[in-house]
């Protein structure tokens, strides 16, 4: 039987000190706090849970047609005359205001595929109709985008496994102790990289939040590759790197927390080029890769280190996104890289 | 690069890392949920000419 977090583990490894990612539990809280957090919750079914004996097999290689690639480049039904457009910079990022989620149609859902493409990301706001249609209807929306991943080990809704929940409240204890062993809190990371198809179009739809904090900065990667002089780019255009979720797997059974699947290892190449627009962006983050092919250790090392410190350093090609109630923000997987 | 662009090189790393995102005890609430769909397997440079080569020459 496939381990649960109820059930014994073979592994014998000391108890972490600090959490993998602060923004995330990893294991649910004594049962009076998570009592005292559901009453005061406007959310409660989407608390994260960890369902007993759920477990993953593989997802084996799908077929995939890109939404955006049928999309009428001009955006008449998802742009109506009604749409506030906002950018967040002359590069990257549109907010959208007066868009109905809910009642999109088809083509305006390839349009929107399109515009975050093109954009990187799209925050939308007043989507209180949406944030409460229900978790089944959110994945029947995000299923036009493609094949909706499953979490192999932070919490989830319960019968809904494609759901990712952050939610983080009275942890002023384990925030301190992060900062004893850390300096920072923030990760920069793409989204399940380790998977054989990662995700392309991310949604991020927020429950409740701070009226000020808690920002997520995003990297344009297409931009940060065009910035690389054209023989280092020859260079990394090359090379291909594993994506892991080993440690993510090894961190989560330590911690005594939900495994729902074996570790996954993908291939993936050091640049990838988007489907859409064709534009080459640099795929690489500080979290699940563990080799480089192509390059001895320690160039891999100066390389991976360079290129990481030149992505977070390149606020000229970052945008920041404020969180407000009621909003929902799109993301494009592929060119972005993101920092929360 | 000179000792003392060396030194200033690191100093701008561990700043820049500080100075983006604020997350503190001072924290409200945060609750999000993620759902990603997963598309293509990623394109390589070399996999995307090709195929492009190939499309022209079609063509």
């Amino acid at each position: 039987m496939a381990p649960s977090r109820t059930e014994p583990l073979d592994f014998d490894a000391p108890q972490p000190k600090v959490a993998y990612d602060i923004n995330v539990p990893y294991n649910s809280g004594p049962e009076e706090y998570e009592r005292r957090i559901r009453e005061n919750s406007e959310f409660p079914e989407y608390l994260p849970v960890w369902e007993k004996g759920l477990w993953f097999d593989d997802f084996p290689i799908f077929e995939y047609h890109d939404p955006a690639l049928r999309a009428d480049k001009t955006k008449p039904h998802l742009l109506t005359s009604n749409v506030k457009i906002q950018a967040v910079t002359p590069r990257m990022g549109t907010i959208l205001t007066g868009v109905k989620l809910e009642t999109l149609s088809q083509e305006a859902k390839d349009e929107m595929a399109l515009l975050i493409c093109e954009r990187k990301f799209v925050v939308l706001r007043e989507q209180s109709d949406f944030l409460h249609a229900g978790p089944q209807f959110q994945v029947e929306f995000m299923e036009h985008f493609g094949k909706l991943s499953r979490q192999p080990v932070t919490g989830a809704i319960k019968g809904f496994p494609q759901f990712h929940v952050i939610h983080r409240d009275g942890n002023e204890e384990e925030i301190k102790t992060f900062f004893k062993h850390k300096m920072t809190t923030t990760i920069w990371h793409h989204d399940v990289s380790h998977e054989r198809q990662p995700p392309g179009y991310i949604m991020l739809g927020i429950l409740a939040c701070p009226d000020i904090g808690g920002d997520t900065v995003v990297a344009d990667t297409a931009m940060a590759y065009q910035r690389l002089s054209p023989v280092f780019q020859d260079m990394i255009n090359k090379l291909k790197v594993n994506h892991t979720s080993r440690h993510l797997i090894a961190h989560a059974k330590a911690s005594k927390g939900a495994v729902r699947c074996n570790p996954i290892d993908s291939i993936h190449p050091m640049v990838r080029v988007h489907p859409v627009t064709g534009e080459k962006a640099i795929y690489y983050n500080a979290e699940f890769p563990d080799e480089v092919f192509g390059l001895k250790d320690q160039e891999a090392e100066v390389i991976t280190r360079f290129l990481l410190d030149f992505i977070r350093m390149g606020h000229d090609f970052q945008a920041r996104v404020h969180w407000e109630k009621n909003s929902v923000v799109m993301f494009d997987g592929r060119t972005t890289l993101r920092r929360s | 690069m000179t000792e003392v662009s060396y030194h200033r090189y690191y100093c701008l790393l561990a700043f820049s890392d500080t100075g983006t995102v604020d997350y503190d005890t001072t924290m409200q609430t945060r609750h999000l949920f993620r759902l990603a769909a997963m598309t293509e397997v990623p394109i390589s440079v070399e996999d995307w000419e090709k195929a492009q080569q190939e499309m022209e020459d079609k063509s």
